[in-house]
């Protein structure tokens, strides 16, 4: 497990922490648990992990925004352009509530890409 | 905190005016704020997230669009409750250049859906002075 860019600034803590599973059902799964607030002066390291994770070239990508307390249009942008090129790897979100899951909701981010309410269940489906 | 609070002009007693350079390190501290205002104004947490992310995604939009040839612009982020009408307005205005959302924005462009999905009324005034984006919300205020 490791942490990436951690940012202080006026959005308080923002992290990513990476997480790799070995997963018989799965293969090989990194998870990405983002904490904090996803906006313009954030996105960037978001887009660094994911892209970070994507050039491992693992079976599954999480993205989990369980701890995320706003989600701008930059961020959903930086989601879909990844499960677009996500070629062999599966991409999947975990997200719930108004803070998230009601923007990518409103944007049809919901409709593209496949979204859980909960890590374990994005880990538990095939 | 100092986001930028200015006494402009007649500014009424419960409301918000910042005038701030059209940047987006300067966006942070006023969607904060903006989500304190809200708070006061007794806005449900529903519509505080929905007042707070659209007013940041019109900011968003000035930010990166408006000032695309000149940098050195402001933008007014206004923050104004009717209690007549029981409703809150917030107004975004820049004063760039208006550019259009393209036809096929590819993986961009998803701003102003979700300032329409998030707001009850919206609307955008390009003149050729700038742009102001008018958004309310209705609101049980105090």
């Amino acid at each position: 497990m490791s942490f990436v860019g951690a940012d202080s600034s006026e959005n308080g803590v923002f992290s990513v922490k990476v997480e790799d599973l070995h997963l018989d059902a799965l293969g090989e799964t990194v998870v990405l648990a983002v904490i904090g607030e996803v906006d313009l002066a954030t996105a960037p390291v978001l887009e660094e992990s994911i892209s970070t994770a994507f050039a491992r070239e693992p079976d599954m990508v999480i993205v989990d925004l369980s701890e995320v307390s706003f989600l701008a249009s930059v961020g959903m942008s930086i989601l879909i352009g990844y499960n677009e090129r996500a070629g062999d790897t599966r991409f999947r979100l975990v997200a719930s509530g108004a803070a998230t899951y009601r923007p990518l909701q409103l944007t049809g981010v919901a409709d593209t890409i496949s979204i859980f309410p909960t890590r374990d269940q994005a880990l538990a489906e095939g | 905190m100092n986001a930028g609070q200015q006494q402009l002009d007649d500014v009424q007693d419960g409301d918000l005016h910042f005038r701030v350079p059209a940047s987006a390190a300067r966006l942070t501290a006023l969607r904060h704020a903006l989500t304190e205002w809200a708070q006061e104004c007794g806005l449900a947490a529903e519509d505080r997230e929905a007042l707070t992310l659209a007013s940041y995604e019109a900011m968003a939009n000035s930010v990166e669009h408006a000032y695309a040839d000149h940098v050195e612009g402001v933008l007014d982020l206004r923050a104004v409750r009717d209690d007549a009408r029981g409703q809150v307005t917030v107004t975004v205005t820049d004063y760039g250049t208006w550019k259009p959302p393209p036809i096929n924005p590819g993986s961009r462009g998803r701003g102003l859906p979700l300032i329409r999905g998030l707001t009850k009324t919206a609307v955008i005034t390009p003149t050729e002075h700038g742009t102001t984006v008018t958004m309310t919300w209705p609101a049980a205020l105090d």
